[in-house]
């Protein structure tokens, strides 16, 4: 039973990895004696947003979100916040769940010098809320602003290749960017949540005087409660935005929100996880819309200290996971079987690596050979956030038969963030990054800040120099499939799946969509009322 | 009486300063830090060490102490370091919010378990005396989530009676207002509510069984001025003494009660300033609640001074 138990997540993972057809798997799952209820595999099919339809305008949406702490966007990194940002203040460009871009206060750009340069043109006739227009001047104090080290901003560390005096105007409405390095995704980083445009005199007090060019002025905010926006009527974007205002009920905790939803006192949850989510699958009236994304939780082992400093090791760690049957119990199969390495199948670049499958037996051989054969024990820190706790539990029971020992230290998540990268194995949340090499370059480069299993590896940092630099999406495809092909092998951390990103709403919400980041455009919502 | 008024302000006085000493000393203990809870896990270190200093975070406690006393003195209570906000409108807005709720809940409850305690003891033993007390046990005994959800799922979502969320728009009137609070001030009732009654009941059932009670129904006084003068006064002050207890924790305590009904007081303001290291706001909050705390403890305490001779008398003397 137990073999054919393996043999069974095997296909499943197959299916997930989309190697195999479902009508593959269900004849060799049939070929196995094990006949699939179609309940599992016959969800419906991924929706991304609620529908489009012909917009409505007028109308207030209220929205229930999680937390916030400053909503300065030059500091901000809450959840709340950002959704509360988002509203007011608008990036150059607008990555779709696609990943395509969308011009929003650019509407071209273009890369020279192999990708070291980037002219960026401008939207013309925008206006800031105050009234006054917005221009290459604004974009220019905005970007030195994040990267300025005076300001303390969280961006600095995604935009480390960008240098204040790199940002020039060249004219009223083109701005260059040179960078120290070539990066061939440039205008991704223009779309981190830190980046939004905000007048060239702003001084630090967004909660007191909130300025951008959005679809929506901030009316009202309180700190632990909300905000309350109106419509800006001179919006570039005519005739958007439809609402006529939104509020932003920030809560502390999910129940409350979903209760609020049920009852119509609020008509969107902006950000939800699968274990909360339950109750708007089975409620008829709510929509659950969801977006694939590069969010993964990342297993990493300290390479720099027994008993991880032995690559066999790491490697019997891997073949422990049964990563289908993780993405069905702990995701209600609301993910992608991962492989060990962040380029999520999200991302445009194509990897080309066969998919690693539980193995418990090779594992113990590997264990034996680096002088482990009774396994031995170790800590495995996490904390109290989404579902790394039980993600934790489940590899501890999925490590045992191969003899590692785990103890769980499941700490407050402040705690756990003050040592995660000292700790000897650390399971780790990651959210998306509008480009893999950006994860890449922070949690796996050797000289990374967040090098959580300190993996000192030349041949990366080479792979990934050049897989940052290129320009061209075969190449970097191509090179792509070898850092996967290097991470794999070597599995500095497990990344057992790439989880979806859920947001619901009521029926009359239409023109919403779910988003791989938790971003929260409503520029073409609308209330079918 | 003012004697005792005057050194009860003066107690009051050094509690505030100790409590306000003690956070200090403490919030170096606490896990975390806050430069870092800020700009998140992924911040570069450079950026974190920034806003530490600029924050004044990275200076020993006692120093962040003189400023903050010096502050304090001149009106000045600081900036939460999470919010970037002054700290005494956000504490002094929440803390009328969570009076408004904790003053609700005790209009409602005091007189309804006093009313049942009395009715309960005159009939120990009684089918009405045992029906409160079951159930006034059973509700009492469910956390304020199960009861509260439960309350939700009922009048909220099924019967569609209520609001769900406590807050009532902006603009709303003092009916509509007093609407939103119901749901929270019956979870509030029913949790509190046994204990009070027992308490109510075990000490009327004492002063009905004393000499003085006696003597009152023997010298031909009615029942009901009986109860008034001779029983209550003899059996309210623990309850009061109780409730004034509880004071403390209606108003800064309710952190689950406050996430659920979407009821954002002192006590959630107190637990996301403990939980993100935002001293300013933590000692805010903090003096505020131990603020109300001690307050509540003497109103009761000088309400049995009105309801007992013995006391004031001593007092004068």
């Amino acid at each position: 039973m137990e073999a054919r138990g393996s043999a069974l997540s095997r296909l499943l993972a197959e299916h997930a990895a989309g190697r195999l057809s479902r009508r593959g798997l269900l004849k060799a799952a049939a070929g196995l004696g094990i006949f699939l209820a179609a309940g599992p595999l016959g969800r419906p099919a991924l929706a991304q947003g609620t529908p489009q339809g012909t917009p409505k305008r007028g109308g207030t949406l209220k929205i229930a979100a999680p937390p916030a702490t400053t909503i300065d966007p030059v500091k901000l990194n809450s959840p709340g916040a950002i959704g509360i940002v988002q509203q007011v203040a608008e990036y150059l460009v607008y990555a779709e769940p696609d990943l395509s871009l969308r011009p929003v206060l650019a509407t071209r750009w273009e890369p020279s010098e192999g990708g070291r340069v980037w002219t960026f043109e401008l939207r013309r006739d925008v206006r800031f809320h105050d009234g006054r227009p917005m221009t290459a001047a604004d974009v220019v104090a905005s970007f030195r602003r994040l990267v300025d080290p005076e300001s303390a901003s969280p961006a600095a560390g995604a935009l480390s290749f960008l240098k204040p005096d790199g940002v020039t105007a060249v004219d009223d409405h083109t701005v260059r960017f040179a960078l120290d390095r070539p990066i061939g995704d440039f205008p991704y980083f223009t779309h981190i949540y830190n980046a939004v445009i905000l007048p060239a005199d702003y001084a630090g007090n967004f909660a007191e005087k909130p300025v951008g060019t959005g679809p929506f002025r901030l009316v009202s905010y309180r700190p632990q409660e909300g905000a309350v926006f109106e419509r800006n009527p001179d919006y570039w974007d005519q005739p958007k935005p439809y609402l006529d205002r939104v509020e932003i009920q920030l809560h502390e905790t999910p129940q409350p929100q979903i209760l609020a939803l049920q009852s119509g006192a609020v008509q969107v949850v902006q950000q939800l996880t699968w274990l909360d989510a339950r109750p708007v699958v089975d409620d008829a009236g709510l929509v659950l819309i969801e977006a694939e994304s590069g969010d993964h939780r990342q297993l990493a082992m300290r390479t720099d200290m027994a008993p991880f400093d032995d690559v066999r090791v790491r490697r019997a760690v891997a073949l422990c996971f049964d990563r289908a049957a993780m993405v069905e119990g702990l995701l209600g199969g609301r993910a992608s079987v991962g492989n060990d390495h962040p380029i999520a199948p999200i991302y445009p670049e194509r990897i080309d690596l066969a998919q690693r499958s539980p193995d418990i037996e090779q594992a113990r051989a590997l264990l034996a050979e680096a002088g482990y054969p009774d396994g031995f024990e170790v800590d495995l820190h996490t904390h109290q956030l989404l579902e790394l706790p039980r993600h934790a539990a489940l590899a501890q029971q999925m490590l045992a038969p191969a003899g590692i020992r785990v103890n769980l230290k499941v700490e407050p998540s402040n705690l756990y963030y003050g040592h995660w990268t000292e700790v000897p194995m650390g399971l780790t949340e990651w959210t998306s990054r509008p480009v893999p090499a950006l994860i890449l370059a922070q949690s796996f480069r050797s000289d990374a800040e967040w090098n959580a299993a300190h993996w000192k590896n030349q041949r990366f940092d080479d792979l990934l120099a050049r897989f940052e630099a290129e320009t061209d999406l075969g190449k970097r495809s191509a090179t792509g499939t070898e850092i996967a092909a290097l991470m794999n092998e070597e599995v500095p951390a497990v990344i057992a799946y790439f989880v979806r990103t859920l947001r619901a709403a009521r029926g009359e919400v239409k023109g919403l969509e779910a988003s791989m980041s938790n971003y929260l455009d409503l520029s073409g919502t609308w209330l079918d009322a | 009486m003012l004697r005792f008024a005057a050194r009860r302000t003066i107690l009051l006085a050094a509690t505030l300063a100790l409590a306000s000493v003690l956070v200090f000393a403490l919030t170096d203990l606490l896990p975390g830090d806050v430069g870092r809870i800020i700009l998140g896990p992924f911040a570069p270190q450079d950026a974190v060490d920034r806003l530490n200093h600029e924050l004044g975070a990275d200076r020993p406690a006692a120093r962040r102490y003189v400023d903050w006393m010096a502050g304090v003195l001149r009106g000045d209570w600081g900036r939460s370091h999470a919010f970037d906000t002054p700290v005494l409108p956000l504490v002094a807005g929440r803390l009328g919010r969570s009076l408004v709720l904790a003053g609700a809940a005790l209009v409602i409850l005091v007189p309804l378990s006093v009313a049942a305690g009395v009715a309960a003891a005159r009939r120990e033993g009684g089918p009405l005396d045992r029906a409160l007390t079951v159930a006034g046990l059973a509700v009492g005994a469910l956390p304020e989530f199960v009861t509260g959800v439960f309350l939700i799922l009922i009048f909220g979502l099924w019967l569609e009676l209520l609001p769900i969320q406590a807050l009532a728009p902006d603009g709303a009137g003092a009916l509509q207002r007093a609407a939103h609070l119901v749901m929270p001030v019956a979870c509030l009732s029913l949790l509190l509510f046994a204990y009070l009654f027992r308490m109510t009941r075990a000490s009327v059932i004492e002063a009905l069984a004393s000499d003085y009670t006696r003597t009152a129904v023997l010298k031909g006084l009615p029942e009901r001025v009986v109860i008034r003068r001779h029983v209550l006064r003899n059996a309210l002050p623990p309850t009061l003494a109780v409730a004034g207890a509880q004071l403390g924790w209606l108003v800064g305590g309710l952190v689950v009660v406050e996430t659920l009904f979407k009821y954002p007081g002192i006590g959630s303001l107190l637990h996301f300033a403990a939980t993100n290291k935002d001293l300013p706001l933590l000692v805010g909050c903090v003096i505020a609640v131990t603020g109300v705390f001690a307050l509540g403890n003497l109103a009761a305490d000088l309400l049995h001074a009105v309801l007992d001779p013995r006391l004031r008398h001593a007092d004068a003397a």
